[in-house]
């Protein structure tokens, strides 16, 4: 466990006047185990809660404070992954939860989405302590691809609704730390690394507001980074550690290749960086400046945010960084390019799913393209087509038009006949169109 | 006797694309075929010769059957019925027979095994879904050979060709069953070309050889006839009605004014001097209006000569021209069309005999149309029946009974 230094308090810049306290609230099945986890390596100032309907998932919980949800409605059971029950039970139970977050200065929400109670509840959570004037900083985990489309679908609502209203949206997909890892990579594997990340990110976030250090990132600058309401985005954090002389470049190219960032891309595409720097003595200004300048050449026009601490109980050696991108802000109705497939850039799973959703039915892939034709066959084609020159209304003079090989003619009075053939030829269209005459 | 004395009267129903013809003649034993009336109605329930709406038709030709009765001052009985339709299709069957008599000489039974051999060896077309119309009896061959008119001749193996034209079932029941309802006796079913060979050939030209086009509203009927008797028949599904539409397409014309542009001025062959001119009309409305004339011949012309050109290449695929003392002999509405004939001469490069009713009495001047040549065949042909002893195909559900026996009356 951590201690914290009394003396380094948050800075008199801090919107609250009270005193700094935070909790990291876990939502559902997937948050509890998160929270468990990150209880184990408790900070001072943070106290952990795991909030759950299902009383299995919540006597897995060892190392925290649980609290049962929908007691009387789902009797101990889980909402069988129905995001309108667990909502609709929030709702019935919204002065408790408002009196549960509404204590607190920041609240760390951290729920798996995708299932039922998680992307249901978590989202009214979130609403309801900003309401309380809480800095909600919410920590989403979508669900891998194998578990199918509807849970991605039901994970992609729940982000929508939880980037509304948390003022830090940091979402972790699944499937980005499946791409990297070993195939045959265990489920537990996954987790325990993705926890450990978990844990590191709201360790040094929760840090920076308590620890001394060199450059101060407080809560009120998070405030006005991220508070605003419009435009919001999801955002993604990343965790690296380094040791040595060259643990910034260590850094660098570890966050390069962090799979939570796709390689880079997200850092290169975001509009502000966040970069929490976590250390002992030795992370010097130059470092610094090093590190910013990196960011820069990758990401010109990126907003950057660097902020270190230097906790007791930290290596002297050891560098630890929290990199929270967050994408350009775009207003709401603006379309977003379409993702780039491909293995180069990997693309979101959030990005896919929310196109999967608004996506329109394509057009079908068996038209083909207009020939193109040389200028001479433009002028024999012309010469063929029965109307030229005063038919010009019919556009029929177009010589850019396309001139298909199949052409549908009236056949007058004989429309609702049974057709004549001879020879395959249609007799009933009149012979000096089948024969090609032209007539003024 | 060959005719019972009291008068017996004859009918031929055409039942067309544009109009429905009722001819009654008299069959007598002082005048073997006298057209007493003929009564005509306009036809709208018939498209290219296939009758879809039976209502009207049955509506129409009661009308036409009662102006006939009217002007000829009789009531009908039997009728003869004109078929016709894209869905009239010929094949040819053979029948052999070795001759049995010791001499070799081909006797009046060896033609008549040679005859049975053939009507019980129908060509593989004909089916459950088909009914024969017609079995025409082609020229014998003996050993191979055009067998000699006269008796007596010598060989081996009597061959006889048997030339069957069919339909479609039930679009050939679908004029008899209208007749039904109007309590006529429909007792035969004939192929309009068939009838149209009957009334225009006389004996010298019928053995000869010519080629006889009916070129109706709906459908155009052929039949080529070469030594007496009709070699091959057909019937396609286009007509008058299609130079009206292509006309009505062409130059932006309402269908009934294209009509009436081609019955007034139609032309088959295009007059150079036409070139630029403007043919004027008026409208229904009353508008006056104006078309390019030379427009209006090209488009009759092409159609006109198209129909020519696919009865020739049919005549062509089944071996057939005709030869230099052959003829092509037009009937119908469309051989009113001016340098009609000229058109077919040219096509089928054969002379062109003009339109003669004259070697059939009693039929007055008024009739010697073209467009009555059809159903005065019709007649004709319900009068040669009439003159049997025995009834038509009709009288035995179309049994083969009619065909067999004595020697018949070359068809």
């Amino acid at each position: 466990m951590i201690e914290i230094n009394p003396e380094s308090q948050v800075s008199s810049n801090n919107v609250f006047e009270d005193k700094l306290n935070a909790l990291v609230l876990g939502v559902g099945g997937a948050g509890a185990k998160i929270v468990n986890t990150l209880s184990l390596s408790a900070c001072e100032g943070l106290e952990y809660i795991v909030l759950d309907s299902d009383v299995q998932s919540l006597r897995q919980v060892t190392h925290c404070e649980t609290r049962q949800i929908g007691k009387k409605i789902l009797r101990g059971f889980g909402t069988g992954a129905s995001r309108e029950v667990a909502q609709s039970i929030a709702e019935a139970e919204k002065d408790e939860l408002r009196k549960l977050v509404g204590r607190y200065s920041l609240l760390y929400l951290i729920a798996g989405f995708g299932g039922g109670l998680g992307g249901g509840v978590a989202p009214v959570i979130a609403e309801l302590a900003a309401e309380e004037g809480v800095f909600v900083i919410a920590i989403s985990i979508f669900p891998f691809f194998c578990e199918g489309t509807d849970r991605s679908m039901r994970a992609t609502r729940s982000q929508d609704e939880m980037t509304v209203h948390a003022h830090l949206h940091i979402s972790l997909p699944n499937e980005l730390l499946a791409l990297q890892a070993n195939e045959n990579a265990n489920f537990v594997e996954l987790y325990e690394s993705s926890n450990r990340m978990i844990s590191d990110a709201v360790e040094g976030l929760w840090l920076s507001f308590f620890c001394p250090g060199p450059l101060a990132l407080d809560l009120g600058l998070l405030r006005s980074t991220f508070g605003f309401r419009e435009g919001k985005c999801v955002g993604t954090l990343a965790v690296a550690s380094a040791t040595g002389d060259s643990r910034v470049e260590s850094l660098w190219e570890t966050l390069l290749a962090h799979p939570w960032l796709k390689k880079g891309s997200l850092l290169r595409s975001a509009g502000t960086v966040l970069a929490l720097f976590i250390g002992k003595d030795g992370f010097s200004l130059g470092d610094a400046e090093a590190f910013q300048r990196r960011i820069a050449s990758e990401n010109p026009g990126a907003k950057i945010m660097l902020g270190a601490c230097t906790p007791a109980e930290f290596n002297s050696d050891e560098l630890r960084i929290v990199l929270i991108t967050h994408p350009r802000r775009t207003v709401r109705n603006e379309e977003k390019p379409a993702p780039i497939y491909g293995d180069k850039e990997l693309v979101s799973l959030n990005e896919v799913s929310r196109e999967m959703l608004e996506k329109k039915r394509p057009p079908t892939r068996n038209v083909p393209p207009p020939p193109a034709l040389t200028n001479s066959q433009i002028d024999l084609l012309k010469s063929q087509m029965p109307y030229s020159g005063g038919r010009s209304k019919r556009g029929y003079n177009d010589p850019n038009q396309g001139f298909l090989d199949l052409k549908i003619t009236s056949v007058g009075r004989f429309d609702q006949c049974e057709k004549t053939y001879y020879k395959n030829q249609p007799i009933d269209v009149p012979t000096y169109s089948r024969l090609g005459y032209i007539l003024d | 006797m060959l005719f019972k004395k009291r008068k017996q009267y004859a009918t031929g129903i055409e039942i067309g694309t544009s109009k429905i013809c009722v001819v009654i003649a008299e069959v007598s034993e002082k005048c073997p075929f006298k057209v007493l009336g003929v009564g005509q109605s306009v036809s709208s329930g018939v498209r290219k010769g296939v009758i879809f709406n039976t209502e009207a038709t049955i509506a129409e030709v009661r009308a036409a059957v009662a102006d006939a009765e009217n002007l000829a001052n009789v009531s009908i009985g039997e009728v003869c019925v004109g078929i016709t339709g894209g869905h009239i299709k010929s094949a040819f069957s053979v029948g052999e027979h070795m001759l049995e008599s010791a001499d070799g000489r081909v006797t009046e039974e060896d033609r008549e095994d040679a005859l049975k051999n053939a009507i019980e060896c129908p060509p593989k077309e004909i089916s459950e879904s088909v009914l024969v119309l017609h079995r025409i009896k082609q020229q014998p061959l003996l050993d191979g050979q055009l067998e000699e008119p006269g008796l007596n001749a010598r060989g081996r193996i009597l061959t006889q060709p048997l030339y069957w034209i069919y339909g479609n079932r039930n679009q050939i029941w679908e004029p008899i069953k209208i007749l039904q309802d109007l309590c006529l006796e429909p007792k035969y079913p004939v192929f309009n070309g068939f009838a149209a060979s009957i009334a225009l050939m006389d004996a010298e030209q019928r053995k000869k050889g010519g080629l006889i086009i009916d070129l109706g509203a709906g459908t155009t009927e052929f039949a080529f006839t070469h030594g007496g008797c009709i070699r091959y028949a057909g019937s396609l599904s286009i007509g008058g009605d299609h130079v009206s539409n292509d006309l009505a397409l062409g130059l932006k014309l309402e269908i009934g004014v294209a009509e009436n542009l081609k019955t007034f001025h139609g032309r088959a062959i295009c007059d150079p001097q036409a070139k630029n001119a403007l043919l004027p009309f008026k409208t229904p409305n009353g508008e006056n209006k104006s078309v390019r004339f030379d427009y209006f011949q090209i488009i009759m012309e092409l159609r006109l000569k198209e129909i020519f050109q696919i009865i020739r290449e049919t005549l062509a695929e089944a071996g057939l021209q005709l030869g230099p003392d052959q003829g092509v002999m037009l009937c119908g509405g469309g051989a009113c069309i001016q340098m009609i004939s000229s058109l077919a001469s040219s096509v089928f490069q054969a002379q062109s005999w003009p339109f003669c009713l004259n070697h059939l009495d009693g039929i007055c001047d008024s009739l010697k149309k073209p467009e009555f040549a059809t159903p005065i065949g019709l007649a004709r042909y319900c009068a040669s029946k009439m003159s049997r002893k025995t009834g038509g195909p009709l009288a035995n559900v179309f049994s083969l009974k009619g065909l067999t026996g004595k020697r018949k009356e070359r068809e």
